[in-house]
Parts: C-alpha cells; structure tokens; sequence
C-alpha cells in the first residue's frame, strides 16, 4: 500500500475536537504506575487567602502564581465537546464552556512546591481540577496526574512538576520586520493573486 | 495514465467544513476539483515518479554542496553576501529539512520531466496528505471507484514519523515550535494548521504567530505576540524575502532552527536548474538550462522558457522561440535575474494541461499532487485534481 496507514480521523476534524486525551484512562494509568516515594513536596492551595495563609508567601506573591495558574488552566484544562461529558468526571457544576465552545473543569486550586524560595514570572504555577471518580475525589493536574495526597493540603506530585520551566519571555522592542516584501509582491495585481506565498 | 471523468461525492463540502478545509473554491472559482480523477499504473508510480523524486534530491543535495562552497556559485544564485555565512553554516549543521516538493511534466509514458524544486514554502499540502486520502476512502467504500484502488500518498504518515525525528533532535522536549504564514489567506493558514496537527500528534508543543507580529527584543533575538522568544520555528514565507526584510540582518545572530532550513534557500531557486544541467548533463529527467550569460549556449531553433530566479506560482514566465515571444505570464518577480529552460510542454488531457507534484519528506519520496490548469503555464489557480493507483 503506498497510501497512508495511520490517518486518525476524528483528531483531524476542526468542528468538534475530542477531549486530549480521556481523562479517567490518564488517572488510572497514574494511579497504577505512582506507587514509588519519590516526589515532590507540594501544597495544594485553594484561593489566594490559604496561599497566604498556609506558606510563606504573602498576598502580592501569591496573587501573581494565582494568576499565572488561571491563565494556564485556560490555555490546558482538560477539553470536553459536552457539559455532560465534563461533569461525568469533575462534578455538577463543576465545567464551564470556553470561547471555543468546549467545557473544561473549574481551577480548585494551585500548586506551590515546597522547594520555591520565590514567585517569579519565569515560574510555571499549576492549576489543579478536583476529579470526582468512583471511589471519591482526587487532586489532579490538567493532564490528569493525581496528586498523592499527604495530609492538611500537603501532597506529593510527580517529580519536578514544578520545576519545569515556563518558556523564556523577553520585552519586544519593535514589531513587524518580516512580511513587507510580500505585501509589495501582493499589491502587484488584484486579479489573479490568492495572497499565498507558497508554491 | 488516464484522465476519468466521475461523479463527485454529494456531500463534499459539508465534509470539507467539518474538516476544517476553507479554501476549496477560491475568488469564486474551483480549487478541489473532483469531477474527474488520474489513475496511474503502480509501475508508473514507482518507477516514473517515486524513483526519480529520490534521484534528484540526491542531485539537489550535492548541487548545495558545490554551491555553498564557492562564492561565485552564492553570487549567481543570487544569495545576497551578507547571508553566505548563515545559508553555509546551516549545510555544515546538517540542519534537517521537513518537505519539499518537485514539479515534473508527465505524459505516463517515457521520463517525467523536472520543472522546478519548491523545496522552501510548497504548498497544497494538505489537499494532498489529508483531502485527496479522504476523498479515495469515501469513493471506494461507495464503491465510485474500485476497492483496489490506491494512491501514492503517505504524506501524513511520513510527516508525523518526521516530526517525530525532529523533536528527538531537540535537547529540550517542552520547546515550543512556532508555527508562521502571512495573514489574510486560507491557504497558507491552512497548510499550517495541518502541519501543526501533524507535530502536535507527537507530542510537540506549538504556537502560532503570524509571520507579521513576530518581534524582535533588545538582542536581536525574534518573540511572539506573547513575548515568548522563538527558538525554533516553522515559517511558510521564502528565504529570499526574509534575507532582504527589515530583520534579515539578525538572522544567525542568535541561535534559531529554521524549517524549512536556510540551505533550502539554494533548492527553491531556479538557478538550481542550470546549476544541475551542468552537474549532470543529459540526465533524462532534467531539461536543458542555462544562466542568462550563457545565452549564446541557446539553440535559436528550439523553444525556450525565460524563468525569474526567484519566484512563485508561475509569475514573470515567458516561453519563446528564437526573437519571438510566444506565451508570456505578469508578475512582480524578476530583478534577481532570470535562467532559461529548454520547453517541454505540459501533456494534455482533454482540455487541460497537467503538472505533477512529487512530495518528499526529508529524503523520502511521500506521494504525488495533481494540478490542471487551462493554459501551459501552472498557476495559484490550477484545480487541483485528486488521483488513484489502478493495476
């Protein structure tokens, strides 16, 4: 056969995307594979006051890993094509639709590691979703790792989660640089062009 | 080879909207056309197309060798000095390439004949690795074309297992890959999309930018609209426009992987047909071809086709014999120069002129694209035809 074997059809459909992955297939593999100690130290805080409350940071620092964790969970949150599909696994009421028309959980909290010193921007802060499964609720990461819980919002996650560095940001000085040769080439006729520059 | 007319699936379009295919009918006019079909034989396939598609990469590679060794050959590709250093250095990294795609005039019988190498932005690649595989799965579950039919298509496949590669050579498996094309069209944005699925599928983390809104920080280093810094990036905008563009002058100031690389620079430029006319003489899949101060070299008696160096989609092209000027196409390409190609018309079928495109995946000959256009020279607004292997 000289045609392609592996086209995975539904994933190449841009109307109604799938979930990433099923959530509860990810937990359970986590849960099977997790038994060993070696982790991370972690607290799992539940809004800006328990972050305060709970580790040494104070409320400006803990609102900027609040954020940082909102923005991410935006960009990561599990995705669902239905609010049914979503709150089978996360709870009533626990889902809202996002921009695109998918239902993703609720943020429940974020995770600070007990081996930061500080909150800066080049810190990835992890939301965390509250999975509802069949033998209770567990605290899992957006994609579906479980956080071992230790006790009084103590939990050890896999290691390095929070270590993982956010990708390097910098100030942009100016905009713009590239792309003025194709849109002189473009104002060349109105007729023909389709404005592609491919071949 | 066979031209065969056929019914078109009735629901086409719905099925291109929940694809995500937007640019099927362009400026009013039909793009994807499948009221009729080619149908190839697989020792057509195999021998006429897929064989020689990895010959001539193999002569391209070894036309970059020369040229990118000796100044005068930069000089008459016409790679702007300032650049020797980055184009070179991207052939001595070895930097990998993901696709390219060659041109060839194909009658079905004797040697397809090579037009030219877009080995830095093709496109219609998405028509080609996902559409035209969708459309030879419906028909022949609807049985609108025979259950044994094939198609030379593992675009998909090859372009996954190529990410794939690409991603193991990182030393950071969490680096972003930017994803880049100009704004206002489809079809670019489109190629990009199915490319961006594609490195996705193997866990790749990608981001879009347009080619536009990329910036520049204080050294020199390129960021996205969210200031993040583009350390490796995908970009279906040529070489030859980014060499001359405000930020040219920073490129390989900073370390950037490129893809396409810097290198392919050589590949996507008609001097490439001269350069292997001399390189391999008389190879049967080449036409003669010559600079623009070889002219004397021009037997007066033949056909010739004037090509700018650099330049896409079949503008600035005038065929002409002797002083006489037979066919010629607009354009705003041309002031880099131009090469001349013995002529070798397109075959016809029917009414319909018909170029292929063989895709490679890196070294890898990955399927074949079919194009129909009305007049002799291939435009952007060629329909694009879909095929089947057939005995």
């Amino acid at each position: 056969m000289k045609r392609s074997k592996f086209v995975d059809l539904p994933r190449l459909k841009k109307s109604k995307r799938q979930a990433i992955k099923p959530l509860s297939l990810a937990i359970t593999a986590a849960l099977v594979g997790c038994s060993s100690n070696s982790g991370e130290d972690v607290v799992v805080v539940n809004s800006v006051d328990d972050c305060v409350a709970n580790t040494s940071f104070d409320q400006e620092q803990c609102t900027m890993a609040y954020q940082k964790a909102l923005n991410e969970a935006e960009k990561t949150a599990p995705q669902y094509n239905s609010r049914y599909d979503c709150e089978s696994e996360f709870g009533n009421s626990s889902c809202r639709e996002n921009s695109s028309g998918f239902f993703m959980p609720f943020m429940t909290g974020y995770l600070i590691s007990s081996a930061i010193n500080s909150i800066s921007n080049q810190r990835y802060f992890h939301p965390v979703y509250t999975y509802q499964g069949r033998s209770g609720s567990s605290r899992v990461l957006s994609d579906g790792t479980p956080l071992k819980s230790m006790g009084s919002g103590r939990y050890t996650a896999p290691a390095n989660t929070s270590t993982k560095a956010m990708p390097a940001v910098t100030r942009t000085i100016s905009r713009g640089g590239f792309g003025s040769k194709a849109s002189a080439k473009a104002s060349w006729g109105t007729s023909r062009s389709s404005g592609s520059w491919g071949g | 080879m066979l031209r065969i007319p056929v019914q078109e699936r009735k629901n086409w379009q719905e099925v291109a909207n929940e694809y995500g295919f937007l640019f099927h009918t362009m400026h009013g006019e039909r793009y994807w056309d499948e009221s009729a079909y080619y149908q190839f034989s697989l020792q057509q396939i195999e021998d006429d197309i897929e064989a020689p598609t990895e010959e001539i990469h193999q002569m391209c590679l070894h036309a970059v060798e020369k040229v990118v060794a000796d100044e005068q050959w930069m000089q008459r590709f016409r790679i702007p000095e300032p650049h020797w250093d980055f184009v070179r250095q991207s052939w001595i990294n070895k930097d990998p390439s993901l696709y390219s795609r060659l041109d060839f005039a194909y009658s079905g019988s004797g040697p397809a004949k090579l037009y030219e190498n877009n080995a830095d932005t093709p496109t219609s690649l998405y028509e080609t690795g996902f559409w035209q595989w969708l459309w030879l799965e419906q028909m022949a579950n609807g049985g609108k074309v025979s259950r044994e039919s094939d198609q030379f298509n593992s675009l998909q496949d090859k372009l996954i297992a190529q990410f794939h590669h690409l991603l193991s050579l990182r030393d950071n498996p969490d680096e972003t890959l930017h994803f880049a094309c100009c704004k206002g069209t489809d079809e670019d944005r489109g190629t990009v999309q199915y490319l961006e699925d594609c490195a996705a599928e193997v866990g790749i983390n990608t981001a879009f930018v347009y080619v536009e809104d990329i910036g520049r920080d204080a050294e020199g280093r390129f960021t996205d609209t969210e200031n993040q810094i583009i350390t490796w990036i995908f970009k279906l905008y040529p070489w030859e426009f980014m060499f001359d563009e405000e930020y040219g002058s920073l490129l390989g100031e900073h370390p950037v992987s490129f893809i396409e690389p810097p290198w392919k620079s050589i590949l996507s430029n008609k001097a490439l047909m001269p350069m292997l006319w001399k390189l391999f003489p008389d190879h049967p899949n080449l036409l003669a071809s010559f600079f623009e101060d070889e002219i004397h070299s021009l037997d007066a008696h033949k056909t010739w086709v004037k090509k700018p160096i650099y330049s896409r989609e079949g503008a600035n092209i005038t065929i002409s014999k002797g002083k006489q000027s037979l066919v010629s196409s607009d354009g705003p390409y041309g002031e880099e120069g131009f090469i001349f190609q013995q002529a070798h018309m397109l075959p016809k079928f029917g009414q319909n002129y018909t170029l292929i495109g063989s895709w490679l995946v890196n070294d890898k000959a990955a399927g074949i694209s079919v194009r129909e256009d009305s007049g002799p020279i291939t435009q952007d607004m060629s329909r694009y035809l879909p095929h089947i292997i057939l005995g």
